[in-house]
């Protein structure tokens, strides 16, 4: 039996939200949307950058979209200064039926969370999810 | 079992390389470090490309593609044997010195390293930041997709963060052990990662073993297997490491072809560099440095063999790589774009940097929590082994260490990044790149201060234009 190193509890940490929030999303794409501090506070870019990165990559080939595909994202906060809230045509166009939320409104609200999306009139749900961001 | 088909793709990895070390040493012998060193690293590097190639034709890879790839490869074997030109693998090395049994020490400690690296591995899956934005992300895409038509993601600029444009390499062997394995298992995929990671070391103790007798070779061995610093790095599913162990190929191949003009020399320093230029984007710049270096001393010497062995060097490197170079042209450069940056005549406006960035890797080189005492090791053997700085391949080692850590120093200069925050977080891995020159180097000197040097077979010392005389032949690992 391998013994669990302080980095490695540290890491697992980490990874914990990103692990949680990929189990709980179903099919189709997933919009991430910024609340409360997330919004502005710098401190949380760095978490927030790790925290997208890593569920982007559990959910592929379901796709995590924190800005439309022309925009730039090299780290957390580029996401905050994008701040994404698409239009519910782009959401139908890019099969989003869930909200993914970091950052709380209100105290004692979960964060991240996970909020599925109602499904849209002609939605197709039998297509196949994750074909990029374009 | 998902781990038992990960086991049988890094057989079927050492199997391409024994056939390729097959067709570049014909009817030759190699040793059991030979054939797992070079043999692994050989048929990593030729897998990665060859499941490039494919994917650009249009297909993922998969058990299929993996199954070709396979009864091709015994099908070229079966040739091989037909033709009485297969190599022979020694199991046991006939010159023993008195004191190599002393090797079982370093040996024993290099293998419980290895393993540690490799445990720790697959106990966890991917959680190193570059590990799964970068190449675990990448993998992923072209497990699911071919390069024809390129896929959706290597255009959107929402995952620049991925950099787009950087070689495919390490994707691509693990895209292939998800095939193997028939899932996507990061974790159990990770076994490719460690592997890869830990060839490091028989590569150089390949290197090393030109010059030094097996004990001193052993020891210096099982210190990179030692080090903190790979033990950091190792198996986190990052391609420094696997960077470090295509270059060590490159560098000891470019200088033995540099002493000898051995054809089999000049082939696999062509195949090494084509690896390091398909692994990391830095790969490419220390590629063409090999192929300057080869250059230089081509021009410099008398024999015309080795200034034609300098053209077929960008011959075959561009022929190897020119699918990806033409294919990723395209791709949306991320805001570092170290390429450009580096070539535009204002990187003169940023020098000034170099105040910071070199005193800077110099403290870094003595952070005995990262490197021991390799760095420090390797000025006290030079000035042991002073007489070692006349021999060609020495010379040209010490240039290519120069201009490689010259061009990170300038890298440094220009980065976008905040320099302060980014040398703590990237120089040790960049260092790392460095790894196997400073590791040879320190043998080849070592080997010239008279304590290591080998007794037997040792024919590299003098330039030598007798054909007759094989390396491979005399080489004893």
């Amino acid at each position: 039996m391998i013994m669990e190193s302080p980095a490695q509890r540290t890491a697992k940490v980490e990874q914990e939200p990103s692990d949680r929030i990929a189990a709980q999303v179903g099919d189709g794409n997933t919009l991430l949307k910024l609340a409360g501090y997330a919004k502005t506070n710098p401190v949380v870019a760095n978490s927030l950058g790790y925290f997208y990165f890593r569920t982007s990559y559990l959910l592929f080939p379901r796709r995590l979209f924190a800005a439309p595909a022309g925009q730039v994202i090299n780290d957390g906060n580029d996401i905050m200064r994008i701040g994404f809230s698409p239009g519910q045509q782009w959401l139908q166009q890019h099969d989003v039926r869930s909200v993914l939320i970091f950052g709380n409104d209100f105290p004692g609200e979960e964060t991240p969370r996970l909020e599925p999306l109602p499904p849209q009139e002609g939605h197709d749900t039998t297509q196949p999810a994750g074909t990029g961001g374009k | 079992m998902t781990l038992l088909a990960c086991c049988l793709y890094l057989l079927l990895i050492l199997l391409v390389g024994y056939t390729v070390i097959a067709a570049i040493h014909p009817s030759n012998q190699i040793t059991v470090v030979q054939l797992l060193g070079l043999g692994s690293a050989l048929g990593a590097g030729t897998m990665g490309l060859l499941l490039f190639w494919i994917s650009l034709i249009g297909f993922i890879p998969s058990r299929t593609v993996l199954g070709i790839i396979g009864f091709l490869t015994l099908a070229t074997l079966l040739v091989i044997t037909k033709k009485n030109r297969l190599v022979r693998i020694r199991i046991l090395a006939s010159d023993w010195e008195n004191g190599d049994k002393w090797v079982l020490a370093p040996l024993g400690l290099t293998l419980a390293a290895l393993a540690i690296i490799v445990m720790g591995a697959v106990s966890s899956p991917l959680t190193e930041w570059d590990a799964f934005a970068i190449w675990g992300f990448k993998a992923k895409v072209l497990a699911h997709e071919a390069l024809r038509p390129t896929p959706a993601c290597f255009h959107d600029l929402s995952l620049s963060y991925s950099h787009l444009d950087y070689p495919l390499m390490l994707p691509f062997l693990t895209a292939g052990a998800y095939a193997a394995m028939g899932t996507i298992d990061d974790q159990t995929g990770k076994l490719l990662s460690a592997f890869l990671d830990v060839l490091l070391v028989p590569m150089v103790y390949l290197g090393l073993r030109w010059r030094l007798r097996r004990l001193p070779a052993a020891c210096l061995s099982t210190t990179v297997a030692l080090l903190p610093v790979m033990f950091r790095y190792g198996g986190v599913g990052c391609a420094d490491l696997p960077l470090a162990m295509f270059y060590a190929g490159s560098i000891f191949y470019v200088a033995k072809w540099i002493d000898r003009q051995q054809t089999q020399d000049l082939f696999l320093a062509i195949l090494f560099s084509a690896f390091i230029a398909f692994t990391k984007s830095e790969g490419a710049v220390l590629a063409l440095i090999n192929g300057v270096v080869l250059l230089g001393f081509g021009l410099c010497d008398k024999r015309r063999q080795a200034a034609v062995g300098a053209v077929v060097f960008f011959a075959g490197l561009f022929a190897l790589d020119a699918a990806w170079i033409v294919w990723s042209r395209n791709l949306p450069r991320t805001h570092e774009d170290y390429g450009s940056r580096l070539l535009s005549p204002a990187v003169v406006n940023h020098l000034s940097g170099l105040k910071q960035i070199i005193p800077t890797m110099l403290v870094q080189t003595t952070d005995f929590h990262v490197w021991g005492l390799l760095w420090i090791l390797l000025p006290v053997l030079a000035l042991l082994g002073w007489r070692a700085f006349a021999q060609r391949p020495v010379l040209a080692l010490w240039i290519l260490l120069g201009l490689h850590l010259m061009i990170y120093a300038l890298v440094y200069c220009v980065t976008p990044w905040n320099l302060t925050a980014l040398i703590p977080v990237t120089l040790d891995r960049l260092l790392l790149h460095v790894l196997p020159a400073v590791v040879l180097l320190a043998g080849w000197h070592w080997a010239e201060a008279g304590a290591g040097q080998r007794h037997v077979g040792n024919p590299g010392l003098q330039n030598t234009t007798d054909a007759s005389v094989r390396p491979e032949q005399t080489d004893k690992h």
